[in-house]
């Protein structure tokens, strides 16, 4: 990180270094998206940052900071949901694991990507993981249900 | 410009009650494709295009000005970034969230054509051209002396 810094004062980087790591712990994020449900009404899963050697919540997704592209995530009955395993891991500076509550319908319904560029929507797409054959699908999205019609 | 300071342990209150607060009813899980429908009144359709939309606008909104005060600067979200949204139920209601943010050079674009599906048309070129246009302005305000 230190030489990263360095090379940040010849270079332009983008995401921004000073920015970076907040990026990766993904605590400041879940806090704000926490903030953010409150104030629109939404509503979130459950998301509680664990300490070393805290009980696993039998029913929750284990998930790990700084890691990206679903590296790092034990869903519930999988196994080496233990702080044995868990510490097996290489080690990143500052990184955690979180319990984050089991959201059912995001294997079974897929999420809906969306990509914001200079803050607009231009895209979105819809994945959907096949566990039997561990493969993605996706679509690009134009059309929407409602929240009714999910009822 | 007023100062709003609020205690956080109340939204606590009304958000962490527990792991297993979540539901899915059976004709959510049984679903068989959640997206795309080519059926029904335009209305509808129209008013859930708005909706959808309008959650991610007002979210990117919110996180923006989170953490650009968090920041004393712009966050990078303003330039790329990718929500991630799930359809999430407890007992009274179902909602989009935010599943994840992501905003580095390792986030997948879905972008390349399907195996097989022979009239899928790669966005790449849209996406592409956006953030170039958006990173140069970027990469001008940052190098800009007099900008404030």
């Amino acid at each position: 990180m230190t030489s990263f810094s360095t090379l940040s004062r010849l270079l332009y980087v983008w995401p921004p270094v000073q920015q970076v790591n907040g990026i990766g712990s993904k605590q400041q994020l879940v806090y704000h998206l926490d903030i953010i449900a409150v104030k629109t009404s939404s509503l979130r899963p459950v998301t509680k940052v664990l300490k070393v050697g805290d009980s696993l919540p039998k029913d929750a997704v284990i998930k790990r900071s700084h890691s990206d592209c679903g590296q790092h995530v034990l869903m519930p009955n999988e196994s080496g949901r233990d702080w044995f395993n868990l510490n097996q891991y290489p080690k990143v500076p500052g990184a955690t694991w979180f319990a984050q509550a089991y959201v059912p319908t995001l294997r079974k319904l897929g999420e809906w990507r969306v990509f914001i560029i200079g803050g607009r929507p231009i895209y979105t797409v819809h994945t959907k993981y096949h566990e039997g054959k561990s493969t993605w699908s996706w679509e690009p999205v134009d059309s929407f249900y409602s929240l009714r019609e999910f009822q | 410009m007023s100062l709003l300071l609020i205690d956080i342990s109340t939204f606590e209150l009304i958000l962490f009650n527990g792991y297993s607060e979540l539901l899915a009813n059976n004709m959510l899980l049984n679903m068989k494709d959640p997206c795309n429908p080519t059926e029904g009144d335009w209305k509808i359709r129209n008013d859930a295009k708005n909706k959808f939309m309008d959650f991610i606008e007002k979210t990117y909104e919110e996180l923006y000005k989170l953490e650009s005060k968090k920041i004393c600067g712009k966050s990078s979200i303003s330039v790329f970034c990718r929500f991630d949204i799930g359809l999430i139920q407890n007992a009274q209601h179902i909602n989009y969230f935010v599943n994840e943010v992501e905003r580095t050079p390792t986030a997948s674009l879905w972008m390349n054509p399907l195996k097989g599906a022979s009239t899928f048309k790669s966005r790449i070129g849209l996406c592409g051209s956006t953030f170039a246009n958006i990173l140069y302005k970027w990469l001008q305000d940052t190098s800009n002396p007099y900008l404030i």
